[in-house]
């Protein structure tokens, strides 16, 4: 993405809002690793509106599956999710990659149902930053871009957003990369 | 919810179970059932998660609201945990008298993307946990008649996208005919309510499917406590001469092809 466009801790602050908006969790409660689950008691089915809210506000689309279920349809059914629902060893080596510190104590054989408490403000963040990042140089119009009301990527010239991928088009190409890389599937 | 004069004789000091009760519509149904005077059981899947403690919370509101209510975690896709739904169901209140079934639990993508497991918790959440469900309550309700009703939703009818709930939902209305015929014998009346556009949990996953719904204008839009109405009106004396059928309950949204543009 052109630097700066919208810096990080924009993001992080659009992040918190959209959590404190749709949840009514208290603002002061929430720091960049906070659980939403565990540490914040939000409901799994919660993040649905902390999703929407910031597909409004950045005007992205944020994914609509977990990496996981990525995984698997990708590679193979079974590779990282396993009969009994649980997380395999792939399914860990790929969490750890792609959220670090936040599945650095997940463990092969934990349930599906307990991914979402490794949701955090961290992870939301920097699932929309990986989607800014595909943000080309410049506009179809060959112009640059500039952010309407400082979450909104437009055209400089003609005012039209800037298409991006889709969250799920972000991990899925991801997913293919590392692949090609470490033919770890 | 506070201690009413609103229970009404043909539900006071009965018994219903809940499915999928903890939130949303079935939250919705136990609240207007307990107002009516009817003890509770409010069953929620289990598992992580605060549905737990939402049903917790409902089950003290009820009590308030001077009935008896007892919160139970079951996946009725399991058929042993459905048979101990309905153990537990018996062992504390001794009686059936409605049975709602509210729970539902499915993927939201296009119908190539899905997995095995993807089509076997449809099918164990929406169309076994039912009929596990449902046998297990035969017995009871068999003792001095009941009512049942299905939730159903307009996907039954109309494809969605991502919505292959949808074909769950058509299973099981069809399913209600049946179990009408069926066990019309016993006492039993057996109906389901087919809701239209309510802005539940279910409804925040549909959004993000299809956003164009966000802009719908309000009047298409039920709120849960009105459809709550309609299951209350259908395990009510209603019950007698309405059996086996399926109350499209959507403010007329799925009379029309077509809406005059802009809407609303």
């Amino acid at each position: 993405m052109p630097q700066n466009m919208i810096n990080d801790e924009r993001i992080m602050q659009e992040v918190y809002d959209a959590i404190v908006h749709t949840t009514g969790v208290d603002r002061d409660s929430i720091t960049p690793d906070s659980s939403l689950v565990d540490d914040l008691g939000v409901l799994s089915l919660d993040f649905l509106d902390v999703n929407f809210r910031l597909e409004q506000v950045f005007g992205v689309k944020m994914a609509r599956k977990f990496v996981l279920e990525h995984v698997d349809e990708l590679f193979g059914e079974g590779v990282a999710i396993d009969e009994n629902n649980d997380v395999t060893e792939k399914g860990v080596e790929v969490l750890k990659m792609r959220l670090t510190e936040a599945a650095d104590d997940l463990e092969p054989g934990t349930p599906v149902d307990e991914l979402p408490a490794l949701v955090t403000p961290r992870t939301l963040s920097a699932a929309v930053k990986d989607i800014f990042g595909f943000l080309p140089e410049k506009s179809p119009a060959g112009s640059d871009w500039k952010t309407d009301e400082g979450t909104r990527i437009v055209c400089s010239e003609t005012g039209k957003p800037a298409v991006l991928p889709s969250g799920d088009e972000v991990v899925q190409n991801w997913l293919t990369s590392l692949q090609e890389e470490k033919q770890i599937f | 919810m506070n201690p009413s004069n609103e229970a009404e004789p043909h539900f006071q000091g009965k018994v219903a179970l809940i499915t999928g009760g903890s939130r949303g519509i079935g939250a919705a149904v136990a609240r207007r059932l307990a107002r009516a005077g009817v003890n509770l059981v409010i069953n929620h899947r289990s598992g992580r998660g605060r549905s737990g403690e939402l049903a917790e919370a409902l089950c003290r509101e009820a009590e308030e609201a001077g009935v008896h209510a007892i919160s139970v975690p079951a996946d009725i896709g399991k058929k042993d945990a459905a048979g101990e739904l309905f153990s537990k169901a018996e062992d504390e209140f001794g009686r059936l008298d409605f049975l709602v079934l509210n729970a539902a639990r499915a993927p939201f993508k296009p119908w190539e993307k899905l997995l095995e497991r993807d089509l076997r918790q449809l099918v164990e959440t929406n169309y076994l946990g039912n009929v596990f469900c449902m046998q297990k309550a035969l017995d009871p309700l068999s003792r001095q008649g009941g009512a049942v009703v299905f939730l159903s939703s307009l996907g039954s009818r109309f494809a969605n996208p991502d919505y292959p709930l949808g074909s769950m939902k058509a299973a099981m209305e069809t399913a209600v005919k049946y179990w009408a015929e069926s066990y019309g014998d016993r006492g039993i009346s057996v109906n389901a309510v087919c809701a239209g556009l309510v802005k539940t949990d279910s409804f925040k996953t549909l959004r993000m499917v299809d956003p164009e719904l966000e802009k719908l204008p309000e009047r298409f839009f039920l709120s849960p406590e009105e459809v709550a109405g309609v299951v209350h009106y259908l395990l009510g004396p209603a019950s007698d001469v309405i059996r086996g059928q399926t109350i499209i309950t959507d403010r007329g949204v799925s009379n029309r092809l077509r809406w005059p543009t802009p809407p609303g």
